[in-house]
Formats: structure tokens, C-alpha cells, sequence
């Protein structure tokens, strides 16, 4: 069936298992990589095996990280008093090109959804209960403002709030440097609702 | 507002199609099942993406083909191009001015109310068409309410199988109450925008039902969110009073939500009445009465969008001419030589007489297609 030689159909076959690539992706990425130097393909070959073997989880904060602690844990200019918790690795790198958060994080791996089977036992809730201490002064809640990290913001709320630790969660509103009147009704309409005193 | 132009290609039995509409009144003549109603099913889909008509969608597409197309040049201030792409494999594609889109962003640019004979169900049949009633009306003038809606079933989605979880012992009930939370707060505010178009088109329904009646009648819409059927009632529409009665009721019925394994309470069952002379027109009222109570609130939704969006929408008119009597007739036929676009299927031309037949534009239709 296939009109691929075997090991390119092969190397297709992989290319489409990954996220944002369909077939059609996947045969030019693989006809280039056919195309390139037997160098780059070792390259990226090794670049590909190399991360799968150098990274691994911090084990404080449970972010992606070839050093145990990771780079943020294990920087003592930090301020190690606020802990902001986020869903996935990712959303890490984007609040740090804010470069405004100077405080630890800390990984969930995911939200709470029935749906998909994902409880609070499934994410590392646990692991952040152990890091509270009296040093702490703030736990920031910066889960995704959808059904979901609305959710698994309140279980956390509901968790730690008792224990004596303030608990913040990140606002919704309006994108800055744009015109009001260029702001969709939704996130208007939580801007006014989410709105705070002069 | 108005739609200029309509085209369809391969759109159910059309080939090919393409008209020109008149800015007021368009009639579609032809024998049944020749496609006169498509044409108004592909309008109604330009307005809220959605077929009034059960169906599936690849239904759409002629059924020797894989693509159907519905484009629609829709005047309101400018003109603008709406376009429909059904696919049979790759299923359905909107764009807006020639710009691949999302419904949030397509559905509100066109306005359109509907006419049917099917309309009397809106009376007689289950709850679930009125909340569609109130949920595509709501929707096509507050795009709010639209993502509220959508945020509430997730969550409602998200309880059920967790409350199914809880039942099987594969999870503890503790974890009710982070959904409970967000169930009360956005079911709550789906309850008070609700209530407040409730309250205004009931109002303009009872202005048109008394012109209707000629004043013999008294019709009020009336709202019953789920936790009155419950035996809970409420004063005013706050959002404090609306989560308040949300949140015993929940507390009533949580036992028995434990027990069946899913979510038995919220605005997914809620309902409203017609009410003549106070009377619940469903159990009560005539085939005569609930035709001209269903009536009189189709007429005042056209007043309430305009009042919304400040356009009048465009009439659809499903060979509804044949149902009504003459008075009712008369009624309607004042309100198509009114300046609201009106597209409108007959079998028979001679429900018209000759001052609207002139001013009209006249669509002859024999299996999808315009015979000259």
C-alpha cells in the first residue's frame, strides 16, 4: 500500500505521531531530514535520545530540568516566601519571560477533569503540600482560566487556605496596550466583573 | 438589515442556485418537496450555523458530491459575505468576509426569526424546545451569554462523571464541591439573563397578542427555572437570590444525585409557560389559542432584536399562510408590507392579493430549480 521505501514510511509513521503534525507535514520533515547531511541526521537523532535521557523532574518543584534542584529551585537570589503553581512546564517559561515573578513554582502536570479520569491524586498536590512551611507567605494559583483550572484552583483553595496560608489567584481582564473597543465581549464582560478599586 | 444575495451549490437538491432577493418581500412558489424550504434552511444556517431542521449535516451535501456551499451577501451598514463549506469528511467551515472563522465570532453578524408550522411545538412539546428557544434567541444577540452557556455544560459534563465516579465508589464526594462552586456560579448567570429576556419579549408578546386577540386575551410569558418545579421560589432575579435558591436546591436533591450517578438540578431544566388569562396554554388552551400565542411571540422577538441590536432581523416564513385564519392572515400580511425583508414559502400564490404579488419578487421552484 504503502508508496514510501520502508524505513522512510517508517520515519513518517513517527513524525505523525507528534503533536501539530499532520501527513503532510510529516512527509516534508521526513524527505528533508532524507535530503540533509549524515551529520545534522546523527544530530538530531542524538538531540532526540539526549533528552530523553538527561531530562528528567526537578524534584522540588516537579518542572522539566537536567539538574536536580532545577535552576530556579536551586537559586538562593529567589524569594522563596511565594510559590506560584501552574498546569504544565510550559506555562513556567511564560511567566518568566515576564521577568516580573521572582518567587518558586510549582508543577501540577495537569487540572482536575472527571472526564478524563484526572483527580487530585493524579497531580502533585501532595508534593506541594510538603514544600509549605512557615517561611511561605503566598501561594499564587496560575492554572488556565478555563472549567478545568477554575476547578482545580478552588480544590487548592479549599486545601491549603485552612492551613493558614494566603491563597491568590492570577486575574482575568483586559489585554494591555490595546482599545477597550477592540476587547471581545467575553473577556470584557470578566474584566468588568473581575474589576478592583482606585 | 437584509441578505442581498443568496448562492447555493450542490446545498441539498440544489445544483446551482442563485438569486437576487428583494429588499422587502420575496415569495417562493412550488409544489411540495421541490426545495422550498431549503432555501430558507440555508438562510436560517448564514444566521446561527445550525439547521432548524433535525438532520445530519452531511444530509446538506447533494448526495452525489463531497462539498456543499451556502454564500450569503448580507447588508447592514456594508455589505458583508458569509459563507457556509459542508464537507462530507471534514465536516463544516464558516468564514466571514472571505476569513476562515469560529461560530463565536460568525453567529450575530445576521439576524433571523423564523416562522414555522412546526412553531405550535414551542407550546406543545417538551421543555427542551423552549430552553433551544430561549438559548438560540439569547445567543444571537449576546455573545456572553453564548460562552457562559458553553462554560456551564463543560462543567455540567465534568459533575456528571464525576457524581457517576462517586456512585461506583471510584471516587470520594468530597470533591463535589469544586464543581458545585462553578455549576452555582455560571448556572446562576445563565438563570438571570434568562429571566431578563423572559421578562422583556413577554412583555412585547402581550402587546402583539392583544392586537392579535383584539384585546380579549391576556397572554404572559412566564419563566420557571428549574428550582421552582423543585418547590423553591424566588422574589427577584439577583445574582444573590438566584445562587442562593441554586445552592439548596442542590443540597435538597444531593442524596439523590449520589445514588443515580448524575446531575439532576440546574438551568439544563429549566422551562416558562404561556399563560392565557392565566391559564397555562399547553394544558389548557385551543389549537386556535396556542397558533396565535406562539404567534404573537415570534412577532415580538423581531421587536425584541431590533431592540437589542438595533436592526430589525429577516423574516423567515415557512409555509405558515395556509394554518392561520383570516383575521391572523390579515394581521400578517400587514406586517410583510412593512419594511422588514421577508422571504416566504407557499404552494399557492392566491393566498396574496395583487398589491403584494406586485411588490414582490416571485421565486418559482420545481426540484431544485428557478423556472423563469
Amino acid at each position: 500500500m504503502s508508496h514510501y521505501a520502508k524505513p522512510l514510511a517508517r520515519l513518517v509513521e513517527e513524525l505523525v505521531k507528534l503533536p501539530g503534525i499532520g501527513p503532510k507535514t510529516a512527509q516534508r520533515l521526513a524527505f528533508h531530514i532524507v535530503g540533509s547531511s549524515q551529520e545534522s541526521a546523527r544530530s538530531l537523532a542524538a538531540a532526540i535520545v539526549d533528552v530523553k535521557e538527561k531530562i528528567g523532574y526537578c524534584s522540588q518543584c516537579f518542572n522539566l530540568t537536567d539538574v536536580d534542584p532545577c535552576w530556579v529551585c536551586g537559586d538562593d537570589s529567589r524569594d522563596k516566601t511565594i510559590i506560584c503553581v501552574v498546569e504544565e512546564p510550559t506555562d513556567i517559561i511564560a511567566l518568566e519571560r515576564t521577568k516580573e515573578f521572582k518567587g518558586h513554582y510549582h508543577v501540577l502536570h495537569g487540572a482536575i477533569s472527571p472526564l478524563e479520569g484526572v483527580g487530585p491524586g493524579d497531580l502533585r498536590i501532595k508534593e506541594l503540600l510538603l514544600r509549605l512551611n512557615e517561611d511561605i507567605q503566598e501561594i499564587i494559583v496560575a492554572t488556565d482560566p478555563d472549567v478545568e483550572g477554575e476547578a482545580t484552583a478552588m480544590y487548592l483553595a479549599r486545601l491549603i487556605k485552612p492551613l493558614g496560608y494566603k491563597v491568590t489567584r492570577m486575574a482575568h481582564g483586559m489585554p494591555v496596550g490595546g482599545d477597550l473597543e477592540y476587547v471581545d465581549e467575553v473577556t470584557l464582560s470578566k474584566a468588568l466583573e473581575w474589576r478592583r478599586e482606585l | 438589515m437584509r441578505i442581498n444575495q443568496l448562492s447555493l451549490r450542490n446545498f441539498r437538491n440544489y445544483r446551482q442556485l442563485n438569486i437576487q432577493l428583494n429588499p422587502y418581500l420575496n415569495i417562493i412558489v412550488g409544489n411540495n418537496a421541490q426545495g422550498k424550504t431549503n432555501i430558507l434552511e440555508s438562510i436560517y444556517l448564514l444566521a446561527t450555523t445550525k439547521s432548524f431542521r433535525a438532520s445530519k449535516e452531511e444530509e446538506m451535501i447533494y448526495h452525489t458530491e463531497a462539498n456543499s456551499l451556502i454564500v450569503g451577501k448580507i447588508q447592514r451598514e456594508a455589505e458583508h459575505t458569509l459563507e457556509i463549506i459542508f464537507n462530507k469528511s471534514s465536516g463544516k467551515k464558516i468564514k466571514y468576509n472571505s476569513k476562515e472563522t469560529t461560530p463565536a465570532k460568525f453567529i450575530g453578524a445576521f439576524n433571523v426569526v423564523l416562522f414555522t408550522p412546526e412553531d405550535l411545538y414551542l407550546i406543545k412539546g417538551p421543555p427542551s424546545g423552549r430552553r433551544r428557544f430561549l438559548d438560540i434567541e439569547i445567543s444571537q444577540v449576546d455573545k456572553v451569554y453564548r460562552d457562559l452557556l458553553g462554560d456551564y455544560q463543560k462543567t455540567l459534563v465534568q459533575r456528571n462523571n464525576l457524581l457517576k465516579n462517586i456512585s461506583l465508589n471510584r471516587q470520594d464526594s468530597s470533591l463535589l464541591e469544586i464543581w458545585d462552586e462553578q455549576l452555582i456560579e455560571l448556572g446562576s448567570k445563565v438563570i438571570i439573563k434568562r429571566a431578563e429576556m423572559i421578562r422583556k419579549l413577554g412583555l412585547l408578546s402581550r402587546l402583539m397578542h392583544r392586537k392579535l386577540s383584539n384585546g380579549l386575551e391576556e397572554l404572559v410569558l412566564k419563566y420557571q427555572p428549574f428550582f421552582i418545579q423543585q418547590g423553591f421560589n424566588i422574589t427577584e432575579y439577583s445574582y444573590q437570590e438566584v445562587t442562593k435558591q441554586f445552592r439548596q436546591t442542590l443540597l435538597a436533591v444531593r442524596p439523590m444525585e449520589l445514588k443515580r450517578g448524575y446531575s439532576l438540578v440546574g438551568p439544563q431544566r429549566d422551562d416558562f409557560l404561556f399563560l392565557i388569562n392565566q391559564l397555562d396554554a399547553k394544558l389548557f388552551g385551543s389549537q386556535g389559542q396556542q397558533r396565535t400565542a406562539v404567534l404573537a411571540c415570534r412577532l415580538a422577538e423581531l421587536e425584541y432584536m431590533k431592540s437589542e441590536t438595533g436592526k430589525y432581523p429577516v423574516i423567515l416564513l415557512d409555509d405558515v399562510m395556509s394554518e392561520l385564519d383570516q383575521s391572523r392572515k390579515k394581521f400578517l400580511l400587514e406586517l410583510l408590507q412593512s419594511r422588514v425583508q421577508t422571504i416566504i414559502t407557499t404552494t399557492n400564490l392566491s393566498d396574496f392579493n395583487d398589491d403584494i404579488l406586485q411588490a414582490a419578487s416571485i421565486f418559482t421552484i420545481e426540484s431544485g430549480k428557478i423556472i423563469e
